[in-house]
């Protein structure tokens, strides 16, 4: 088993069985940049990204306080969380009738944030992202949990709730159409 | 397609701004702490943490002198055997019933051989259709006979996991060439067996008749349908790295076995698209059918009839397979071959669904239906509402 693991199941007892606040506060560490991450090439505005991510953090604090269902892998709900709260700020956002995405402030992410210094690859990291706002939405999100955060498939699928060989087709699918954008 | 995955992981470096994550955390914990204070420990705490911290396969190591304990105290008190004997007839529902599954659990943490548990795992889910079978028979409250037969198959697709799990390490373990010579005979009788399974839950007609149940029955048959891509898989990679002596005609016939089922699977839900197409009308299934063009998806309001429609879309990729198996390209062969059913999978969910909405009322219509797809369903009332599953609504 990794260390990393060890630590995190030992934090997640201490915060479900003790609601120890400080531990919950190194699992936020270690999972932060993710859902972040995660959200943002979702969301496509890094302060919907932020706002999103807080909420995430803490819904996942109430659900593990209260919840009776064995929590086996903290990875997982927390992608599930944050999966259920973009679709909660669409929801909310196609009410108010605001548009739904902001080209404009979506191509001022990658010089907003802390990215890599070095030009080449900060070029690059422009190029795949310019090709992941044009995928279906179910597409980038199995090519940011597979290929960004290094999730197995059979994880992806829990989260997104499809069986494995739809994942897998899907994560096929994806890199086929980023290729055809990119002219590879 | 590696540069692409090289790219991908160029995101890594995409991180939230640092004032904000130690801004955000101050707050976080502030909220939380506002909640409720921590908790002091109890007595339970300690089993708690074994319980999170010890991982399955130490327990699993655990077992096995646990298990021989057990195996003791039970000659010794012959009421325990009796106990474990009497689960054995149990199905869901019924008192003995955990113990049956503890008994299996216990005897695969007994077994160290990779081979002897896949074989062991086939025989639970046996015994699983075989509860199946019985409940579906003898069980008069529908109630009942639905929660029954769902947690039958719920274990059943555990059973079917293990198994893909076991093959997997088969896969992967290297060995002299006659333990795997004999790893590849075990996988091809999984692979025969879980045929047979396959075949008995849809031979049942006890089966056909509530929709809970055929729903139930459908996933256990996906969850086949992976177990033997798993073994087909196994046998190929082996063959494919010389691992195991195989002749290429050997090879060829498992593989273009395996491209029969699946093309037997797509004309089978061809059919079932053929029944709603005569009902509902063309249109309404091109708005819905997976197809490899982004457009398609993107424009449901609008009907495109050229669209490529999902079984024929997984039925070029069959012939794909089939033409890459006769190049001798057995690996992108058994890739067009997984894409190709996982396509008619879904497709199939997608009719299966349309079906569902074609006939809101009286489900054993729907059973009708699907059993006899030459028959087209006559729909009282077509739903004016077209809307799709919250995840496919938002397009993010």
């Amino acid at each position: 088993m990794k260390t990393n693991s060890i630590k995190e199941k030992f934090l997640l007892y201490k915060v479900r069985y003790q609601h120890d606040a400080t531990a919950y506060g190194l699992l936020y560490d270690l999972y932060v940049a993710k859902i972040f991450r995660f959200i943002l090439y979702k969301v496509s505005s890094v302060e919907d990204a932020e706002d999103i991510t807080a909420e995430v953090f803490l819904k996942s604090w109430q659900y593990i306080k209260t919840t009776d269902k064995k929590i086996s892998n903290f990875n997982a709900l927390l992608y599930r969380v944050a999966r259920n709260a973009v679709i909660d700020y669409y929801r909310q956002k196609k009410r108010q009738d605001l548009p739904l995405t902001d080209e404009d402030q979506y191509h001022n992410i990658v010089d907003s944030r802390d990215v890599e210094k070095d030009i080449d690859i900060k070029l690059e990291v422009k190029n795949i992202e310019q090709a992941l706002d044009q995928i279906k939405d179910e597409y980038r999100e199995v090519v940011i949990l597979r290929y960004v955060e290094g999730l197995s498939v059979n994880e992806i699928a829990s989260i997104i709730k499809k069986s494995k060989s739809n994942v897998r087709v899907l994560l096929h699918r994806a890199i086929k159409r980023i290729q055809e954008i990119l002219g590879e | 397609m590696d540069k692409i995955i090289k790219q991908l992981k160029d995101l890594k470096g995409v991180k939230p701004r640092e004032d904000w994550t130690k801004a955000n955390r101050d707050v976080l914990l502030a909220q939380i702490s506002s909640q409720g204070s921590a908790r002091k420990s109890s007595f339970f705490d300690g089993w708690n943490l074994i319980r999170m911290m010890v991982p399955i396969s130490f327990i699993n190591f655990l077992a096995k002198p646990i298990g021989i304990v057990t195996v003791a105290v039970l000659f010794v008190f012959g009421s325990g055997a009796f106990t474990v004997n009497a689960s054995k007839s149990s199905i869901p529902g019924d008192i003995l019933y955990p113990v049956k599954l503890t008994s299996e659990k216990v005897q695969v943490g007994l077994t160290v051989s990779e081979d002897r548990k896949a074989e062991l795992h086939v025989d639970f889910a046996e015994e699983r259709v075989s509860e199946i079978e019985q409940i579906a028979a003898n069980e008069t409250d529908p109630v009942k006979r639905r929660e029954q037969i769902s947690v039958a198959t719920d274990n059943f697709k555990k059973n079917m996991d293990n198994i893909q799990e076991t093959l997997e390490k088969v896969k992967t373990v290297k060995a002299e060439k006659d333990v795997v010579n004999r790893s590849i005979e075990v996988v091809k009788q999984v692979d025969l067996k879980v045929e047979a399974i396959a075949s008995r839950l849809d031979n049942n007609n006890d089966l056909k008749g509530d929709l809970a149940v055929v729903k139930n029955i459908d996933a256990a048959q996906a969850e086949i349908e992976e177990t033997q891509a798993k073994a087909v898989e196994v046998i190929v990679d082996k063959y494919d790295k010389g691992e195991a002596e195989l002749s290429s005609e050997e090879m060829l016939e498992t593989v273009e076995a395996q491209i029969k089922k699946v093309g037997d699977r797509i004309t089978e839900v061809a059919e079932r698209e053929k029944s709603v197409v005569d009902t509902s009308g063309q249109a309404e299934v091109d708005k819905v059918a997976p197809t490899d063009s982004e457009k398609t998806v993107e424009t449901t309001d609008v009907t495109v009839k050229t669209e490529v429609a999902g079984s024929e879309s997984a039925q070029r990729l069959l012939d794909e397979a089939s033409s890459l198996l006769n190049q001798g390209d057995l690996i992108n062969a058994l890739e067009k071959l997984r894409e190709s059913s996982a396509i008619a999978r879904e497709y199939k969910d997608i009719i299966d669904s349309k079906i569902e909405e074609l006939i809101p009322v009286d489900e054993s219509n729907l059973e009708a239906a699907r059993v006899n797809t030459s028959a087209p369903v006559v729909p009282a009332v077509l739903p004016e509402d077209n809307s799709v599953d919250t995840d496919d609504a938002i397009e993010l």
